[in-house]
C-alpha cells in the first residue's frame, strides 16, 4: 500500500516510466531505484510519463535533478511528458523545468529522440 | 472552504509537506511525537504553525546552497526549503522548552466576496 506505484515499458529504442500517484519523500526512492536499473541498461532513451502523477514533492525533483549528469555521461536522453499545470508549476518554481526537456504529450516526445 | 485559489492552495500544501518532511526526516528520528500543524487565516493570507518536539533547526544558521551545487553534487535532497522560500512571503522557525514552531506565512488574494 504504497501511494505510488511505477510500472517501465518498453518500445523499440526507448523506455516508457509510468508514474501514478505521488512522488514525495516516502516514494522517491522508488524513481530514484527505477532510474539506477535503466542507466545500467542499453536502452538509449528514457521518456516519463507523468499523465497518472498527482503530486511531486522535492524528493521527487530531486531525482531527476541527481541523474542529469548521469544520464548525460551515459548518453541517454531524458525526456518527461504529460504534466499537469499543477505538477509543470512545481518543475518551474526553481527553474528546474529549464534543466530539462519536457514535452506536452507521448508523440511530441517522441518527436525529440 | 476560504475561498483561496487553487494554485496558491497546492503551493501551500507543497510547502507544509516540505517543512513536515524535514522534521520527520531529520529533526525527529528518535522521537515519535506527532507533529501538530495550525492554520490560521486572516484578511491577507495564512498563517501555518508546525510544531514538533524533535531537535531544533537553527534556520538562521541556514545556507541556501545553489541549484548548480545541488545538481554536481548529484545530491537528491537540499531543494525542499529552496521551494518553501520561494512559495512563502514569510518564514520563522523558534523553540521554547515545550516545542519548537516553524511559522510561515502566505499573502493570498481572496475573492471579493469572502471579504
Amino acid at each position: 500500500m504504497t501511494s505510488m506505484q511505477i510500472n517501465t515499458y518498453r518500445e523499440s529504442h526507448y523506455a516508457v516510466v509510468e508514474l501514478n500517484g505521488d512522488l514525495d519523500a516516502s516514494s522517491a526512492i522508488m524513481l530514484d531505484e527505477e532510474f539506477q536499473t535503466l542507466l545500467t541498461e542499453s536502452t538509449p532513451s528514457i521518456l516519463v510519463d507523468f499523465q497518472r502523477l498527482n503530486y511531486i514533492s522535492s524528493a521527487g525533483l530531486g531525482v531527476f535533478v541527481s541523474y542529469l549528469d548521469k544520464l548525460k555521461q551515459h548518453q541517454k536522453a531524458l525526456i518527461l511528458f504529460g504534466m499537469s499545470a499543477k505538477v509543470k508549476n512545481v518543475f518551474a518554481i526553481l527553474g528546474i523545468d529549464k534543466l530539462l526537456t519536457i514535452a506536452a504529450n507521448k508523440e511530441m516526445a517522441l518527436a525529440f529522440l | 472552504m476560504l475561498g483561496v485559489d487553487e494554485q496558491s492552495a497546492d503551493l501551500m500544501v507543497l510547502a507544509v509537506d516540505e517543512v513536515c518532511a524535514n522534521l520527520i526526516l531529520h529533526s525527529n528520528q528518535n522521537n515519535s511525537d506527532p507533529l501538530e500543524i495550525r492554520i490560521i487565516p486572516n484578511r491577507e493570507g495564512i498563517e501555518f504553525d508546525i510544531r514538533d518536539k524533535g531537535i531544533f533547526f537553527n534556520y538562521t544558521e541556514y545556507e541556501p546552497p545553489d541549484l548548480d551545487d545541488i545538481r554536481k553534487q548529484q545530491r537528491r535532497g537540499g531543494l525542499g526549503l529552496l521551494l518553501v522560500r520561494r512559495i512563502m512571503d514569510q518564514i520563522h522557525y523558534e523553540s521554547n522548552a515545550a516545542f519548537n514552531s516553524c511559522r510561515m506565512y502566505k499573502r493570498v488574494p481572496y475573492p471579493a466576496s469572502a471579504l
